[in-house]
């Protein structure tokens, strides 16, 4: 078992973005609003695609979206 | 569900049904037909009320499913093999064969079927309850 973990700044990267829902940036990025709520949880790793698009949503680099916790 | 009633149907099929059927056939009919329209109807409504715009399955929905896929298919792989190797058992090992005969292979192999597909939506509700709905 890997002792890593990939956390993220969704929630207050959405915040920022003018208290934008689950369920518009679902939209933008063609996920279910589940996913992006299994995101925000840290229950669910993104694809590398996926986290690029949602890096691209927020206008941000990808080390701002996601963090890599040792 | 749909597993799971036709195992109920399979199994009534099969092995047949209790001796006091008569009494209770014209009931259970009214009821599986009711249950029947009532799941019909509310499949119809769900339908309609869907939201088109809406991303109805994606990368984890798929990741999960791929998670069922794979036990079940191992399931079934290790069923299969177990059931045709039994049947040699008596010639290699000398114990006579647990399932013996065509009809009785196929009523297992439909079982082991249908077990798999039981496995594989189980798997899929665990790993939603897992990462999260």
């Amino acid at each position: 078992m890997s002792n890593f973990k990939i956390e993220n700044n969704i929630r207050t990267l959405r915040f920022h973005s003018g208290e934008m829902t689950q369920a518009e940036l679902a939209k933008r990025v063609g996920v279910t609003r589940q996913t992006i709520n299994a995101l925000e949880a840290n229950k669910y790793n993104p694809s590398l695609e996926l986290a690029f698009r949602i890096a691209d949503v927020f206008d941000v680099g990808l080390e701002k979206v996601f963090i890599y916790v040792k | 569900m749909s597993s799971i009633s036709i195992v109920i149907i399979y199994t009534v099929y099969a092995i047949g049904l209790p001796e006091n059927w008569a009494e209770v056939e014209s009931q259970l009919a009214s009821i599986f037909f009711k249950v029947f329209l009532f799941v019909l109807v509310i499949e119809i409504i769900l339908g309609i009320l869907k939201n088109k715009n809406e991303v109805e399955k994606d990368e984890r929905d798929e990741m999960v499913a791929g998670k069922g896929y794979r036990n079940a298919y191992h399931f079934l792989i290790v069923s299969v093999v177990f059931v045709l190797f039994q049947m040699i058992m008596e010639d290699i090992l000398g114990f006579n064969a647990l399932v013996y005969g065509t009809v009785s292979l196929v009523h297992v192999l439909i079982y082991v079927v249908l077990l798999a597909s039981i496995i594989n939506r189980g798997t899929q509700i665990f790993f939603y309850r897992r990462i999260g709905f």
